[in-house]
């Protein structure tokens, strides 16, 4: 056997390795990362009849926050206003425990309320595991999906002369191969951005305790400081905040800017400052952040706009791995782009499943538990639209009858999966239009309903076609 | 306009790829990556070299399936998938599975943690911009110690080897943040 020849085999098997093991966390990991990044649509979504607008004014932020703090007097280390330009065409004021949406005058309507989809954004972020274990393990995958990638372009001996090659039929493990190896090689370069930003998430901390410890006597705080730009010390009589007149100043700071929220730091004390978040088109970076005292007085810009190149990158690290930038076509490429990665997920299990061709119930349990996420997800989408709240335990515990149902009974097949998802997704837009007659209609709902509705219609074309 | 050129420009790259496969000529490769080149450039014109490179890079993968849809082949009827007997799971096998999973991802974390941490040290940088190539690096130095360990056929002799870097590297740390 050639060096070539033994090297791409020995590739394989790593490769195989990291993604059979590994297959149902790359999985659920890659699945709620491409729902969450419609995470805006979804809030909307779940309250779609809330009055919407395009920007607002300093007069109506002052009003809404005075509206705010003089109903909820309870202690809190933040006050925070959301802008309608933040992607959510809302105004929202909220405190570190409740968030209420306001009018174009500063009225305070009904309360935000968002459960679903905090649920699905923690599955992402989490696994719904302790956070930073969940988060830890989450960031590792990002590590696994860096060396997936290089793995399989090592393994792939036929990298160029099979490059645009799709064949269809037969035992339909081909399909599955050339699938699986065009998806992996022609978007290689969205998987390594993912799997290099989505490991900072979880491991910065680590990388942080350790720089501490070895450069700055043991001082996190310092090393956060020269990341991120440290909160201004200020020494002030206590007095109203004045927002308003921040966020006017702000707009003028950079006029081509978006504002995204504010947040008022410990608020009722002598350090009480101002800090609005506004993001700057065209650039990757979250945001760059005004700083003003209470009474409106600026301060500060966080420097990240024309800080050290560091600086600039790690802060834009969070854009690029969930797709929040230009809007909805940023949006569009990773949702496509995020599919075609949790395809590349089933398709690998699928090709492992068939070339070990062992008769036991594993492709079984495997088949049920990727449709039976789906139903998971789409039974506490409906459940929170009853109940105002969405617990894992059904998400989870769907999963688990699944996967004992997939390993009990045989005569469960792929059919009957794909007939419960199209089910449990028409129940859900049932009780949507149901609970929510009045928003049915608006662009807040049918954004998300008519994806479902096309889901829907894939499931119907896979069950009646022959499998 | 400049999106519609860029988009075109991006077509235009993944066509002269798929030119170049279907021919088997390997001067319309170097065209297209040129073309590929462009093509950033095209989208950085567009949308900024932040955005336009992730457009560049990205868009590409999607436009290939317009060729890839349309190349594609049948094999003929489909067949069922002939089956052997269930495969034996034992106790050993898994535990063994579950071992090389916890060196992988712990061992491994720390060894690459370590190692990168050294080699940004190294660089006469900014604490912060060593930090952030340290972000950027540690990623694919993991990928890199893990496809090692799993594709060797000296499993102990790899990860020893590993350990030994991680040591090296903990030591050089330590040097460097003058605990030694």
């Amino acid at each position: 056997m050639s060096n070539k020849t033994n090297l791409a085999k020995q590739a394989l098997s790593a490769h195989s390795w990291m993604g059979v093991f590994l297959g149902a966390l790359l999985f659920w990991v890659c699945l709620s990362g491409t729902l969450v990044v419609f995470h805006q649509e979804m809030e909307r979504w779940e309250q779609p009849a809330v009055l919407e607008m395009a920007d607002t004014n300093a007069e109506t932020v002052q009003k809404a926050f005075d509206n705010f703090t003089a109903k909820h007097k309870e202690d809190t280390e933040h006050f925070f206003v959301v802008f309608p330009t933040s992607g959510i065409p809302r105004l929202v004021v909220e405190n570190d425990h409740v968030a209420y949406f306001a009018d174009q005058q500063g009225n305070l309507l009904e309360k935000e309320q968002s459960p679903l989809t905090k649920m699905l954004v923690n599955w992402h972020l989490y696994l719904h595991l302790p956070m930073s274990w969940g988060m830890i393990l989450v960031s590792a995958l990002g590590a696994i999906i860096c060396a997936l990638v290089i793995s399989g372009i090592i393994a792939h001996k036929r990298i160029l002369k099979d490059a645009f090659r799709l064949r269809t039929g037969s035992t339909g493990q081909q399909y599955q191969i050339d699938l699986h190896n065009r998806f992996g090689v022609w978007a290689a370069p969205f998987h390594l951005i993912i799997g290099i930003t989505g490991t900072y998430f979880g491991l910065a901390g680590v990388m942080i305790v350790i720089v501490a410890q070895l450069f700055y006597n043991g001082d996190r705080q310092a090393v956060m400081d020269t990341v991120f730009t440290p909160e201004p010390e200020l020494h002030q009589t206590i007095e109203p905040v004045n927002v308003g007149k921040a966020f006017e100043q702000a707009l003028t700071m950079e006029p081509n800017g978006k504002p995204i929220f504010m947040t008022v730091h410990e608020p009722g004390t002598e350090g009480q400052f101002i800090e609005i978040y506004t993001e700057i088109p065209g650039r990757m970076l979250y945001s760059e952040n005004f700083r003003f005292d209470a009474a409106g007085n600026f301060i500060s810009t966080g420097g990240y706009k024309k800080g050290a190149w560091g600086k600039q990158l790690v802060y834009s690290l969070y854009r690029l791995h969930f797709g929040q930038f230009a809007g909805m076509a940023g949006k569009v490429l990773y949702f496509v782009l995020g599919i075609m990665l949790t395809l590349l997920c089933t398709s690998g299990m699928k090709i492992w499943f068939n070339k070990r061709a062992a008769d036991d119930a594993l492709p079984r349990i495997w088949t049920a538990l990727v449709w039976s996420t789906f139903i998971g997800v789409t039974a506490v989408s409906t459940y929170s639209l009853l109940a105002h709240t969405a617990p894992v335990v059904i998400l989870w515990g769907v999963i688990a009858v699944a996967i004992l149902l997939g390993w009990k009974v045989s005569v469960i097949s792929l059919k009957h999966w794909q007939i419960a998802t199209a089910v449990s997704l028409a129940v859900l837009l049932l009780v949507y239009a149901i609970t929510h007659q009045h928003g049915l209609f608006n662009l807040a709902s049918l954004q998300l309903n008519l994806p479902i509705v096309a889901f829907i219609a894939y499931c119907l074309y896979r069950i009646k076609r022959p499998q | 306009m400049m999106y519609l050129l860029a988009t075109l420009l991006s077509l235009a790259t993944v066509s002269g790829f798929y030119l170049s496969w279907k021919q088997q000529a390997s001067r319309a490769l170097w065209l297209s990556i040129g073309l590929l080149v462009v093509s950033c450039i095209g989208w950085s014109y567009a949308a900024g070299w932040e955005y336009g490179l992730v457009y560049a890079l990205c868009i590409p993968s999607m436009l290939v399936w317009l060729f890839i849809w349309q190349q594609r082949k049948s094999l003929g009827v489909n067949k069922a998938i002939p089956h052997s007997p269930a495969a034996k799971v034992s106790a050993k096998l898994a535990a063994s599975h579950m071992g090389r999973l916890l060196v992988v991802l712990i061992i491994q974390a720390l060894i690459s943690l370590l190692l990168t941490l050294v080699f940004c040290y190294l660089l006469p940088l900014e604490d912060v911009n060593r930090m952030a190539l340290g972000i950027v690096l540690l990623p694919l130095v993991w990928a890199l110690l893990s496809y090692q360990l799993l594709q060797s056929r000296f499993y102990w002799r790899s990860l020893s080897i590993q350990m030994v870097v991680g040591l090296l590297s903990a030591g050089g740390l330590a040097v460097q943040g003058g605990l030694i």
